[in-house]
């Protein structure tokens, strides 16, 4: 047996990450789309608790790659792992979570099977009987669409929070078959000295109830001031965009983003976002969000519920008389 | 130590930007153009690699006339020379495409070491630099935020997700794409901008590269762009107006009675 | 100010003698092309470094400019931009270095001023009239910005009137060496320079008769001192000192120029100088205009934007009118001088003027759109306020400067009128002086009084300024015949032909860039510029009319007798309730 759309897999702590949750719902749905069979690989060493967790996830398989060379990620043992399991088990579709590790092998996958991949879908929709993948240019300001052609494998990598893990369609038992994958075939160049957390998180907003995070737009350092009146006002967190942790102006533990915490407060306040989409990634899930921003064409008006056009150094010093006046 | 450092030309962040009425693309000829942010972090990363083991930075890009701008804005920071590959009878946004052509124009050059930004600010498929690596037959790390120089190779640090980071070691030669933020920037000095003009910079036709016509041909890769658009809108956000004082009572109505977060 | 040599010909000189010389300011002069794209760079690398670096709010709190920004200039190279290659600088055209010189003015009076000090002024005259020796030994420290230079003529008794200075240098040491015993005030980067051009009487020639030379003095020399800052209006983060000179020794060779022709140098420098403040008060006009654009487009009263009020387009077009203006007459004489056998002294001093009026009208205007806002310190526009003052005052006050203007327009056709007088005395010589003088004429200038090859479009506009070219020149006659000498006390007139002098400068600066532009580009692309010069030439040629009607129609009689009567009553003698 073999499986015509392939979800790649990726552990966090031991256990499947919520991203690659996310991959198997994008699977099943474009299973259901196009009547095709869904399996999951993992990759890694010593996999048989994690291949009877992945077996309940509503897959009809769940391929192995269990090697030592796997036991730590590295772009050219995965990449080569995977090239054999995509030749000997030819699927149609190949699907990953966006994730940094994706980024940094998936595309040297492709070429090295010369396949196409298409990065950071948001979604997909079908035309016809072909599923057209859409991706974000120019940062999130225009969509792109994208068919592929040409003989299968397709390779595409879905932006994390594309699907709802919540919808996750997990019945019946996926069968688990090791894959054969010669792994002395495969030369690793890099080595992998120690992960390390960067900077400590101190601050835990995951579990905020509100945050008021500040972006570009609030110019210099002195008018953080400002942003902390609104957040007192309201009772809130301060977070920030990368920028303005880059700069120095909020330590790097209140980031929020990609490379930052993921949160999803009741309310979220974005004072002079733009809405990058790696800013977007981190907060999207928030129930209220408010924008105040110069710019009407900014990406965050797109999600936000509230939106303010306008200089911030006006609004925001009015925004905290109005709300104290209604305590 | 030799560095070829990719760097792609983008509009400037923030532009208006348009879309052309076939949706085929956005309108160009409207836009200003700028170095993408993290390539122009690469080229201060090769340039500060340079200052500190010596050796030389060669500037590869590709594109239209215009961006010999940025060429000449490199070699003002103080790369050495630039390969400047006119692409006026091709255009892609295929990274497969791109990187083929990119990596006809640096084998022969036989690097130590190629930087290229983590992704680009138009295409953002922060695929090229990874593909370059594997058609370059180089072992590569992406997303560094810190280079360090070892008897036989270097080590980098790769950042992961959520503040996490990774040490890892890479003999030489290599590819490293570049996090913006990895350094600051320099400003291009009048000293510098004054040099530049007597830089070398090598024009390369697809014909000098090997390459015809048919090995950029769009779709060539299975990667079938087909068109651009404003996104619909999953949300239509509430545009609040009026003067500052107005907006701000109407917020902290709406913020307590309609969400009720406060 | 003129030379005893062959005159280099001045387009406003000759306009006031009655003639237009057109290829002095036809075409608008272009720059070198390679230089311009170095210099659209620069701009770009100019503009990032201010938008990263330098808080123009914090340097006017505290009073300085922090080291950092100082040595972030120094590295981009700003300081050495006038300074031949051979000396560590890089050789910018006079274009080129006031272009970017108003890019760091606009965006930071302070910064602006101190860069201005060291080079439009500061080391000038070394660069105008040094040694070999002297260039080599400073201008390489004074290029990297590891020396700032500063200027010191300005005295106590002697401000406006340089030539009243009362510092003195005795040579009376060995070797040649001079004693320098005296003070200077109001001495921009005074706290801050090692290098100073220093301004003292000197006996010249056997009969001792005392005459201004230059000096080099130096920091390090024992005897000199710089003073406490001032506290200053505006341009706070600009050091500005006294400095006292205590038995300074001088060596001898530490002098710049010809013994004794100090003023000629100072006068020298300061017209070019003049140039670098002009421009920066373009460049301010212009981020005025921005700015106050920006404000009115997100301002909302009445449920409008402020912007949609035609009151505020009114004073939002008057900005980009003024800025557009002051360019195209800085620029226009920057030209003159990278060309380099025009006379431009006039032109420097009327670009001044315009250009340093401009930015306060547009300060004031910019903070009257702002409204409270504006007046608040919050916001940008009260600092721009007072940091755009001084540019009325420094660098010759505008008052003085139009006296100049006036005279210096119609000097050369005073000595005219003086000679012609005398052979009507005498009729036998006055034939051959009259001859000579046609010949003059038409050797020495192309007079002409029409100009050729315009664009059709701008016909309007450029038969004003022939037709008030002309009346500038009648008026010129009949006020030389009838004051002679005493011109020079008819201030009420002085003012009124500087005036028409710079307004018609005006018209021709705008005529030509706006004519260049259109041969470049062609009408249709440049439809904007067309209509600012519509706009200033019809107001200009109003004002110049007015001011001509009033050279012979006046109130100036009764404008005197209130003043004198003010004086002679010792206060306001005027008061609703005594």
């Amino acid at each position: 047996m073999s499986v015509d759309i392939l979800v790649v897999a990726e552990q966090r702590d031991g256990a499947l990450s919520r991203s690659t949750v996310e991959a198997i719902v994008a699977g099943q749905n474009l299973g259901s789309d196009l009547g095709k069979s869904v399996g999951l690989l993992l990759l890694g060493q010593n996999l048989s608790d994690l291949a009877d967790e992945a077996a309940a996830k509503g897959v009809q398989e769940v391929l192995l790659a269990d090697h030592e060379k796997l036991a730590d990620y590295t772009p050219d043992g995965y990449s080569g792992a995977l090239q054999q399991v995509i030749e000997a088990e030819n699927p149609d579709y190949v699907l990953f979570s966006h994730t940094y590790m994706v980024r940094d092998y998936a595309p040297k996958l492709a070429a090295a099977l010369g396949k196409p991949l298409v990065s950071d879908c948001i979604h997909y929709r079908m035309e016809g009987r072909a599923p057209i993948f859409v991706r974000q240019v120019f940062q999130g300001k225009i969509d792109a669409d994208f068919a592929l052609q040409g003989d299968a494998p397709y390779l595409v990598s879905f932006q994390t929070g594309a699907f709802n893990a919540d919808n996750l369609k997990a019945e019946g038992t996926g069968a688990i078959r090791a894959t054969n994958i010669d792994m002395d075939r495969v030369e690793v160049r890099t080595k992998v000295l120690e992960i390390f957390e960067g900077v400590k998180q101190e601050v835990d907003l995951s579990k905020a109830e509100r945050i008021v995070s500040v972006g570009r737009g609030i110019k210099k350092p002195e008018n953080m001031e400002l942003v902390k009146e609104l957040a007192e006002a309201l009772e809130a967190d301060i977070a920030a965009s990368r920028p303005v942790c880059d700069d120095g102006w909020l330590p790097l533990d209140r980031q929020i983003g990609s490379s930052g915490q993921t949160v999803a407060p009741k309310l979220y306040f974005a004072v002079g976002i733009s809405g990058a989409i790696q800013h977007i990634v981190g907060m999207k899930n928030s129930g209220t969000i408010v924008a105040v921003n110069k710019d009407p064409h900014a990406p965050i008006f797109d999600i936000a519920d509230y939106g303010i056009v306008g200089d911030l150094f006006e609004v925001i010093p009015a925004v905290v008389t109005a709300v104290k006046a209604r305590k | 130590m030799k560095i070829i450092v990719c760097m792609k030309q983008v509009p400037v962040k923030d532009s208006l930007l348009k879309i052309k009425d076939d949706n085929s693309w956005v309108h160009e000829d409207e836009l200003n153009y700028e170095i993408n942010e993290s390539d122009h972090y690469a080229l201060e990363t090769a340039l500060r690699l340079k200052e500190a083991h010596g050796g030389e930075v060669v500037i590869l890009t590709m594109g239209p006339e215009r961006v010999k701008e940025a060429i000449k804005q490199g070699l003002a920071k103080g790369a050495d020379r630039a390969l400047y590959i006119n692409n006026a009878d091709f255009t892609s946004i295929d990274p497969m495409t791109n990187a083929k052509v990119l990596a006809a124009a640096i084998s022969p050059e036989t690097p130590d070491l190629v930087l290229a930004g983590l992704q680009t600010d138009d295409n953002g498929s922060g695929q090229t630099g990874v593909i370059l690596a594997e058609n370059l037959g180089l072992p590569h790390t992406s997303i560094v935020m810190e280079i360090e120089k070892l008897d036989n190779g270097i080590k980098v640090k790769r950042e992961l997700e959520s503040g996490w980071f990774q040490w890892i070691e890479l003999p030489l030669p290599a590819l490293l794409t570049i996090q913006s933020g990895i350094n600051q920037i320099r400003y291009a000095t009048i000293k510098g901008i004054m040099m530049a003009k007597k830089k070398e910079v090598k024009e390369l036709a697809l014909s000098d590269l090997g390459l015809s016509g048919a090995d950029v041909a769009a779709g060539s890769t299975g990667l079938d762009f087909q068109k651009v658009y404003v996104p619909e809108k999953t949300k239509q956000a509430l545009i609040l107006e009026g003067d500052p004082k107005d907006v701000a009572e109407q917020l902290a109505d709406k913020l307590k009675n309609e969400a009720k977060v406060f | 100010m003129a030379s005893s040599e062959e005159p280099m010909k001045s387009f406003t000189k000759a306009m006031f003698a009655g003639g237009l010389e057109q290829d002095i300011v036809f075409p608008y002069p272009k720059m070198d092309p390679d230089e311009e794209e170095n210099l659209s760079m620069i701009l770009g690398s100019i503009r990032e470094f201010f938008k990263d670096k330098v808080d123009s709010a914090e340097i006017d709190r505290t009073g300085e400019i922090p080291a950092e920004v100082l040595d972030g200039l120094n590295e981009l190279g700003v300081m050495g931009m006038s300074i031949p290659e051979e000396f560590g600088g890089y050789g910018f055209s006079s274009t080129a270095y006031n272009r970017v010189f108003e890019e760091v003015a606009a965006r930071d009076a302070s910064l602006g001023v101190t860069v201005g000090g060291h080079q439009s002024i500061g080391l000038k005259a070394l660069l105008l009239h040094g040694t070999e020796e002297q260039k080599k030994r400073f201008l390489p420290k004074l290029a990297s910005g590891e020396w700032l230079a500063g200027f010191a003529l300005t005295e106590p008794g002697a401000g406006s009137d340089a030539a009243g200075i009362q510092t003195k240098a005795i040579q009376d040491g060995p070797d040649g060496q001079y004693t320098l015993n005296g003070s200077k005030i109001w001495i921009t980067n005074g706290g801050l320079a090692n290098f100073f051009t220093v301004f003292a009487k000197t006996p010249v020639g056997e009969d001792g008769k005392e005459n201004i030379t230059a000096f080099i003095v130096t920091r390090d020399m024992p005897g000199f001192a710089s003073g406490r800052e001032e506290e200053k209006l505006g341009i706070h983060g600009s050091s500005t000192t006294e400095l006292t000179f205590d038995n300074v020794k001088v060596p001898q060779d530490y002098v710049i120029g010809p013994l004794g022709k100090g003023f000629k140098v100072a006068m020298e420098v300061l017209n070019s100088g003049r140039l670098g403040l002009a421009a920066g008060c373009a460049g301010g006009v212009k981020r005025l205009a921005a700015m106050s654009a920006e404000y009115a487009q997100n301002r909302k009263q009445f449920n409008t934007a402020i912007a949609d009020f035609e009151m505020i387009q009114h004073k939002i077009s008057d900005m980009v009118v003024d800025a557009f203006v002051a360019e195209s007459m800085v620029y226009l004489t920057t030209g003159l001088i990278d060309r380099g056998d025009v006379d431009y002294s006039i032109e420097s001093a009327m670009c001044k003027v315009f250009a340093s009026e401009a930015v306060w009208r547009a300060a004031n205007e910019g903070m009257q759109i702002a409204g409270g806002l504006g007046y608040s310190k919050e916001y940008p526009y009260e600092q721009t306020l007072r940091d755009a003052r001084i540019n009325l005052i420094f660098e010759g006050t505008n008052e003085v400067l139009r006296a100049f203007i006036a005279l210096a327009g119609m000097q050369e056709h005073g000595e005219y009128l003086k000679k012609v007088g005398k052979a009507l005395q005498s009729p036998l010589s006055a034939m051959g002086l009259l001859t000579d003088f046609a010949i003059h004429r038409i050797k020495g200038r192309v007079a002409t009084q029409r100009l050729e090859g315009i664009s059709e479009v701008l016909r309007a506009e450029l038969g004003k300024f022939e037709e008030y070219a002309k009346d500038l020149h009648l008026v010129t006659e009949r006020v030389l015949g009838k004051y002679r000498k005493d011109i020079i006390n008819q201030e009420f007139l002085l003012h009124r032909i500087a005036d028409m002098a710079i307004d018609l400068f005006g018209m021709v600066s705008v005529i030509s860039r706006v004519d260049s532009l259109i041969k470049e580009k062609g009408q249709e692309k440049v439809q904007r510029e067309i209509a600012i010069t519509k706009i200033f030439c019809e107001e200009a040629w109003r004002r110049v009319r007015r001011n001509s009607r009033q050279i012979d129609n006046n109130i100036d009689d009764l404008r005197k007798e209130v003043a004198l009567g003010t004086y002679e009553a010792k206060g306001f003698a005027v008061d609703f309730v005594a």
